[in-house]
Parts: structure tokens; sequence; C-alpha cells
């Protein structure tokens, strides 16, 4: 069965209608019906005193004068009467004087009829009235009524009500689905609209209100919705690409910056070799003895000037370095090789400088290394520094080279014996610019940038750089890269 | 017989240092301080060696070098660029423009003159 709550918005509303008609009808039929049953009992009572009016006043003369026979024949003049079925005359104290009685009807005997009354029976109506003549009580008159004609008007008065009835339903129907077409209609469009904003995403749509009550309010507000939601959309759709624009301007001026930052580098690496070429150079020259001969002061202090100025070349050729690579402007070239050659190398351009200090100066390398595939110039870089920081930073003990294989990688460790680094300054020593006080009375060359361009190839290698190190008691730094052994296999 | 090199080198001082470098070893040196006087110099002297700066005046060294390269006379003429550019690229880029060899600056006196000397012996090889 189908509950009331799930019907359609226009079933409910036409069956609202037609169930309020209905208990309406009912309710005005009921009325009518029964107001037709008193009706026909005063219209009865009313013709019943009337004609005991006028019998009883042409039976005052009988009365008067004991003449039965005349009153009798008053009493036959309700022959005209067929629903009176039966009529009495009594005198003052109640006698019978005369009666009648419709041919075809009983006789019949009123009860105590020294009474004036009414009386309602299932079938019948009784009337009792008194008999008056200048004020002087003659008699009394009794009237028997057959109410079998109330029955008869009952019945036609259902048949019009049943009509009326049926005519009412029939009209409340037509008007009901006329008149809920305004509000279902509405609420049908409304959720149609709603429907299409849903499934098309489109806040442009809008309803057009038709009414101005709460249902065109509704229409109103939601069309008012919709322009909200609308222009909060255009308003995001703006702000995205207006968003964009500025992300497209700014990586434009980011670019742009980034070429100018490429030109500053280059600008800056020929501006400062150029005047740095002419001191190493005559300073060299000088030194050689090429321009003449020299006195030993003059030899000491062109050897300060040569010193000076490779520390300085050296300490640009570091910032361009870290400029380069915190620019990514360091390509780093594949290319395999013997790492066995390259420690070597680096191992024995540093040994004058570590025996001219009493350091014992080793190394180990692990027999059969596959060749590494990687840049030889940058891990030769890394290396370097790793040497000349042991070697700087170590008074007496030794620096050892182990380079050997570990799983899928090779390791090279440069272990001294040096003043060691504190532990709150290990995660230091990496950044750019940090040198840290090592608390020697001594000078400390270089541009503290030496670690971090060491730190930063070994990762662009794809390796990483580690350090190990006690206050005291030296430190191991550690570059590991990978042996990437496939491409190795590939390209033998 | 002396070998005859043409500089071409804006900068006066290490024009003076590389000719007296030059000069020192027993070199002919003949100066050209733009780009566009080194490719005319180069194409009348016809050098044995030719030492070319990148950054120079009016034309740059690797179009310099491109210029030469054209100049049948001068296809095997070893040309060495000497540069202060040290960005990545720069090297490939003064081969590919035609040179034979790359020494970057500040240059080294002490090994100078050995580095030259193997150019012009890589290229008579």
């Amino acid at each position: 069965m189908i509950k009331y709550r799930d019907l359609s918005i226009k079933l409910k509303l036409i069956s609202i209608q037609l169930f309020t008609t209905l208990f309406i009808l009912v309710f005005f039929v009921g009325i009518y019906l029964y107001s037709q049953y008193r009706e026909f009992e005063t219209v009865a009572f009313n013709r019943m005193s009337t004609l005991s009016e006028i019998l009883g006043s042409n039976s005052i003369s009988a009365l008067l004068f004991f003449d039965n026979d005349a009153a009798e024949d008053v009493l036959k003049s309700l022959k005209t009467q067929p629903d009176i079925l039966n009529a009495a005359v009594y005198d003052h104290g109640g006698l019978i004087f005369a009666s009648y009685s419709l041919p075809s009807a009983k006789g019949f005997s009123f009860n105590n009829p020294v009474h004036e009354g009414r009386a309602v029976t299932s079938s019948h109506f009784v009337l009792t009235e008194r008999i008056v003549f200048d004020n002087l009580k003659v008699g009394w008159i009794a009237l028997r009524l057959d109410t079998k004609n109330r029955k008869a008007a009952l019945i036609e008065a259902l048949w019009q009500s049943f009509l009326l009835f049926i005519a009412g339903l029939i009209l409340a129907a037509l008007l009901s689905v006329r008149a809920q077409k305004p509000i279902s209609d509405a609420i049908l469009s409304l959720s149609e609209i709603a429907k299409r904003v849903r499934d098309s995403g489109d806040y442009a749509l809008r309803l057009k209100a038709t009414s101005q009550d709460e249902l065109g309010l509704l229409v109103d507000t939601f069309n008012d919705m919709l322009e909200k939601i609308w222009h909060h959309e255009k308003h995001l759709e703006e702000l995205v690409s207006e968003r964009t624009l500025e992300l497209e301007e700014a990586k434009t001026r980011a670019e742009e910056s980034d070429h100018l930052k490429s030109a500053f580098l280059a600008s800056m690496s020929h501006e400062l070799r150029t005047p740095l070429n002419s001191i190493i150079g005559f300073t060299g020259i000088l030194l050689q003895g090429m321009a003449g001969p020299l006195t030993d002061e003059q030899k000491k202090q062109l050897g300060m000037v040569k010193g000076s100025a490779s520390h300085l070349l050296e300490l640009i050729n570091d910032v361009l370095d870290i400029s380069k690579i915190e620019a990514g402007h360091i390509d780093v070239h594949g290319e395999a090789f013997k790492v066995d050659l390259l420690v070597v190398m680096a191992v024995s351009s540093l040994r004058p400088f570590a025996e001219k200090k009493g350091l014992v100066f080793n190394h180990t390398i692990e027999p059969n290394l596959p060749p590494l595939h990687s840049d030889k110039r940058r891990l030769e870089q890394v290396l370097l520094n790793l040497l000349n920081n042991a070697i700087k930073f170590t008074s007496e003990g030794s620096v050892q080279v182990n380079c050997y294989r570990r799983d899928d990688s090779l390791v090279i460790d440069v272990i001294d014996t040096g003043i060691g680094i504190n532990e709150k300054d290990i995660t230091t020593i990496f950044e750019t610019f940090r040198q840290i006080d090592t608390g020697l009375d001594r000078v400390k060359e270089g541009s503290g940038l030496g670690l971090a361009i060491s730190k930063k190839l070994s990762e662009l290698l794809g390796g990483t750089l580690n350090v190990k190190s006690k206050p005291g008691d030296g430190s191991t730094f550690s570059v590991v890269l990978p042996l990437n052994l496939e491409s190795e296999t590939n390209e033998d | 017989m002396k070998i005859s090199t043409l500089v071409i080198e804006d900068n006066e001082n290490n024009m003076y240092l590389t000719t007296f470098l030059l000069e020192n070893s027993g070199h002919q040196v003949h100066q050209a301080y733009d780009g566009t006087d080194g490719v005319k110099m180069a194409k009348e002297l016809l050098p044995d060696l030719i030492l070319l700066d990148i950054q120079l005046p009016k034309m740059n060294g690797y179009d310099v070098a491109k210029a030469l390269r054209q100049d049948p006379a001068l296809a095997t003429t070893p040309i060495v660029a000497i540069t202060s550019y040290a960005m990545p690229g720069d090297r490939e880029k003064a081969l590919d423009s035609g040179c034979n060899g790359y020494i970057k600056k500040p240059i080294n006196p002490d090994t100078f003159l050995a580095e030259i000397e193997s150019y012009l012996t890589m290229v008579k090889d």
C-alpha cells in the first residue's frame, strides 16, 4: 500500500482537498437530513394545530348544545386529510363527545385527553388541544397523524443530498486539480532546476518566479543563492587565473633572474681572473728569474705575493663553484675510469705538503675494484679537498686514505689524527661559509666552502659525504659513490 | 726558424705577459687587440699558432675561431683558447667553434709554455 507521505505533491494536494470536501459534505448532508427530519415534525404539528383550532371552534356550538352528531359531522371534514387517521372531541371533563377515524384506519382511543400536549411515536404524531370559547374551557380535541410520509420525504432528501454530494465531489476534484497546479508546478520546476544545476554545475541557470507567495519567495531565495554561488565561482575562477598569471610572471622573472645570475657568474669569473692572470703570471716570471736575477729578500716577498694570489684564486674558484652548484649550473659528465689511479694521483700530488709537516701519509686500495662510472674531475676535486683539509688540520700523526668496495658502493675514507670536530659542529661544517673555530693559533687558509662544495658534488655524483669525529681524536670523512655495476657491464 | 704566433687579447697587461713568455721561448709574436683585427692579421700572416682570448671587443673568440676555420689556409693552424670563462659548456663551445685546446686563466707561467708546446706537436703529428 502506498503511504501518504510517499505520494507526489500533486496527489497530496488533490487528496487533501478531496478529503476536506468529503468531510464537509458529509457533515452538511447530515445536518440537512436531520433538519429535514425535524422540519417534517414541525410542519405536521403546525398543520394539526391549525386543523384542531378550526375543528375545535367549529365544534363549540355542538359542545354547548350537547349535539354529538354535529360534532361528528365537523370531524368528518377530515376526510380530505388522508394522513389524519383518528380524531376525537371530548367534553370539559374528558368524556368522549365525538370521534372520527379514516375509513381505512382502525379506531383509536386517545389516552388522557384532558391535557394539552404532543406525543410522538415511531409512526404517529398525536396532538391534544383545549377548545376555548369566550375564555370558557368547553372541551378537548385530539388528532392522530400517520408519519409514513415522513420516510418518503427523507428518502427524497437523501437522494437530493446524494446528488449534491457527488456534484460537490466532482467540482472539488476539478477545482483541486486546477488549484494545486501552480503549487506543484512551482515545486517541480524548482526541483528540476536544482537537479540541472547539480548535474551540469551551471550556476548561471535561473528560475522564473510566478507568484508572490512563499513559493515565489523560495524561488527568489533559490535564485539569490545561485547568484551568490555563481559570483563566488566566477570570483574563484578569476582568482585562479590571476594566480596562474602571477605564477607565470614569477616563473618568467625567476628564469630571467636565473639567466642574469648565470651571466653575472660568467662575467665575475672573467673580471676576477683577468687581473689575477697578470699578478700570477708576472710573479711567476719574476720568480723564475726570466726578467733578471732577484735578491733573496725579493724572492721571499714575491713568494708571499704568489701564495696570496694563489689563495685568492682558490677563494674565487670556490665562490664560483658554490654559486654554480647552487644555481644548478654544474654539469656532471659520466665516464668509466679506474678509481685507484685517481686516488694514487691525488695522494702523490699532496704528499709533499704532508711530509713537510712530518705526517705519515698512507693509502690502501682494495685490489680488483670495478671501474667507477662517474665524473672524474669532480671526484678528484672532492678527494683533493678532503686530503687538503686533513693535512691542514693535523699537526702530528697521520693521514690515511682507504679505498674499498662495500656492497654496490665504492667508499673512500680519509682518516686523520687531527684536532677533530665537536659534536655540535658536525652538522654545520657542511654549510656554506662555515669555518669552525679550531682553537689553534694559526692561519686558517681556505674559503670555508670546501666541505660544502665537496658534499654537494658528492651528492651530484649520486653519492654521499659523511663524517665521524671526536674532538682530539681525529676525523674520518667518507665519500660513498654508487658503482652502477649494470651500466659498467653493458659498456664492457 | 722562429715559431710565428698570433696573440689575440684585449687586456694590455695580459698581452704583455703572454708576449713576454712566448718571446722568451723564441716565438715571434704578433699582437691583435680585438676580434676583427685578429682575423685580418691571421689571414695576412698565416701564423704557426694562434692564442685566442674569448671575450674580445668587436667580435668574440668563438666567432673568430669559426671565421679562421673557414679559410683553407688556416684550416689546420692550431688555435688555443685562453679564457677566464669557467662556466660549464665553455670548453665545449670553444672546441665546437674550431679551437684545438683550451687553457683556463689565470695561466700558470711554470706550465704555460709546456702546454703550448704540446698543442704545436699535437697538430704537427
